[in-house]
């Protein structure tokens, strides 16, 4: 299938799953309709707009991110939360929301979510480079996602807030509940800007999957394209965890669902990735509304349950393959 | 010179004979055992609170603590003081409880209510308990009158009770049965998550609120001012859009924290509320 094809069609997907969840919630709403009551403005507009719109960024950032990690790093299981990037995120953002910092400016949560997420992405990169096995990386991602878990935990501990126990909780599974436009706001501009750098990296990702040597030959200057991705990536997944929290996999499935209708180059997967990212958080944000009780589940839980499968089933797939 | 008695009481209480050590040092695990306490009992008496009593933000006798030491409900805090009787609440480590019996100490477990009802039984046996008889009966009867004032006033001013919710952090909302239900109540109002036949504690979601359109929303924990995600629910700004600021009021936690007198105040806020409106 043309790469064109597969992106409209995504966009209407994507956009019939926006109008779909704007209608759906407690009780049924038309979103093309004008209503008499102000709690249905309130209701669409202050409630459910800005989770639509977190899911699209947010998915769309973490789909577009794996899609990147895995041509970057050439490895097929690279995904933003699987190699501890997420998590770095969420406690940079943590650090910055309990000890009140986060009301010194408008931006510095989202700062302090890409300072998070830029610290684990070179150490990543550092742990793992280009030539890693593909196992020693998830066993990195592995172990600072304890450590960094623990980190969490700690200082929520220390900051002595009542609701420790359930925020770390949000923290490490993620949510859109009770987001608003202000959220929208306030990462929105870092999760577009890194999402165009990593953007940008198309071709360089193409060059790099015929190899390092064949990139640079090519006229690509590796240690610039690197850093752009590498920011890129920081940035857009730093400034979407510190209003989302850690949603995992997404990073992971999506690239590797949508690889088949676009084929194996790197540039035609990350804007298809991203648009998928988008969808499957906009569906999985109203799926966690549809089956939740009283207490609203966290949306983690529902891409885990999807990611954790999807893993596994990567797992052996490489395995029985040459890596 | 005013905490000299209890400093002594304190330090040298095996030493003394008769007179001070006659008197009986009480210590407390809980809360609204601290609060009762400190409005019964002389200070001197008073050998441990709960670290809950020295919040102002939970504790509206948190300046008169002073140099009562604190504890965290940790035997090894309250052992070597050597009180003569433990308070606890029914929510109190039960382990403890356990440990403080095991090592001869006298502990009372108390049944601190969580609504109105039995809050008169309550407070005359506690001042029973903590040999405080007289004080007890002033409060018990003080709270009496404030109450069936509140409630005779809120009958005279009729009219169409105004729906109201309690909103907290995460959502949060009480219920039927519940101390705010109680006072919402007592104020002539109807409480909208009781409506919606949740008992004791429910979480509602920020959708059900806008959807209810109550007449007053009465924030809880704003005072507090923490930095959470839980908090972030409150400050969201369909709710400060949607809702007039006439519409919106925060109780202070440390007015609903306990059964006691400030229940009494709590209800008088909300009724001058609804005078005013």
């Amino acid at each position: 299938m043309k790469t064109t094809a597969v992106m409209a069609m995504l966009l209407l997907v994507l956009l019939a799953a926006s109008l779909l969840a704007l209608a759906h919630g407690e009780v049924w709403l038309n979103p093309l309709a004008t209503g008499e009551e102000r709690w249905r403005d309130t209701v669409l507009w202050e409630i459910r707009l800005p989770r639509v719109m977190l899911a699209i960024l947010v998915g769309g950032v973490l789909g577009l991110s794996g899609a990147a990690l895995q041509g970057l790093l050439r490895n097929p299981l690279a995904d933003p939360s699987i190699v501890g990037v997420s998590a770095c995120a969420a406690l940079g953002a943590v650090i910055v929301l309990y000890s009140g910092l986060a009301s010194l400016a408008w931006f510095s949560l989202p700062l302090g979510g890409m300072l998070g997420a830029g610290l684990s992405v070179v150490l990543v990169y550092l742990l793992a480079g280009s030539r890693s096995s593909v196992f020693s990386l998830i066993l990195a991602g592995m172990a600072v996602n304890a450590f960094v878990g623990a980190l969490i935990a700690l200082v929520l501990n220390v900051a002595s807030n009542p609701f420790a126990m359930s925020e770390i909780v949000y923290w490490l599974l993620g949510s859109f509940a009770n987001r608003s436009l202000q959220d929208v706001m306030i990462a929105g501009p870092f999760m577009l800007a890194g999402s165009l750098a990593v953007l940008t990296a198309g071709r360089y990702l193409d060059a790099l999957s015929l190899g390092e040597e064949t990139a640079t030959t090519l006229g690509f200057d590796p240690q610039r394209w690197r850093w752009i991705v590498v920011g890129g990536v920081a940035a857009s997944v730093g400034a979407a965890v510190s209003v989302s929290g850690n949603i995992g996999f997404v990073g992971l499935v999506v690239p590797h669902l949508l690889r088949p209708l676009v084929g194996h180059e790197p540039r035609r997967l990350l804007w298809v990735s991203a648009l998928g990212g988008a969808i499957l958080l906009v569906l999985a944000d109203m799926l966690v509304q549809a089956i939740s009780g009283r207490v609203e589940l966290k949306l983690g839980v529902i891409t885990a349950l999807i990611g954790g499968p999807f893993f596994l089933y990567i797992i052996m797939r490489t395995r029985s393959s040459e890596w | 010179m005013r905490y000299l008695p209890g400093l002594l009481a304190c330090c040298l209480a095996t030493g003394i004979a008769s007179g001070v050590a006659a008197q009986q040092r009480i210590a407390s695990l809980n809360l609204c055992t601290d609060l009762l306490l400190l409005e019964l009992v002389p200070r001197e008496r008073i050998v441990s609170l709960s670290y809950w009593a020295a919040d102002p933000d939970l504790s509206y006798l948190a300046d008169r603590v002073g140099d009562i030491p604190l504890n965290h409900s940790l035997a090894e805090e309250i052992v070597p003081m050597q009180p003569d009787l433990v308070l606890a609440g029914q929510f109190s480590d039960i382990k403890v409880v356990d440990l403080l019996r095991r090592l001869d100490h006298r502990v009372e477990v108390l049944d601190v209510p969580l609504t109105l009802e039995g809050m008169r039984e309550h407070i005359l046996a506690f001042g029973e308990l903590v040999d405080a008889r007289e004080q007890a009966e002033l409060l018990a009867a003080e709270l009496d009158r404030r109450i069936a004032q509140v409630s005779a006033d809120s009958r005279r001013l009729g009219g169409e009770a105004p729906l109201a919710v309690v909103y907290g952090p995460q959502g949060v909302s009480p219920g039927r049965d519940t101390l705010m239900d109680d006072l919402l109540t007592l104020a002539g109002y109807r409480n909208l998550t009781a409506e919606l036949d949740i008992v004791s504690y429910g979480t509602l979601s920020l959708e059900a609120l806008v959807r209810a359109e109550p007449d007053l929303l009465v924030l809880d924990d704003l005072s507090l001012n923490r930095d959470s995600v839980a908090h972030q629910a409150l400050r969201h700004p369909a709710l400060l859009r949607h809702f007039a600021p006439d519409q919106v009021i925060s109780l202070p936690p440390s007015l609903t924290a306990c059964v006691g007198r400030t229940s009494a105040e709590a209800a008088e806020q909300l009724l001058t509320l609804r005078v005013g409106r």
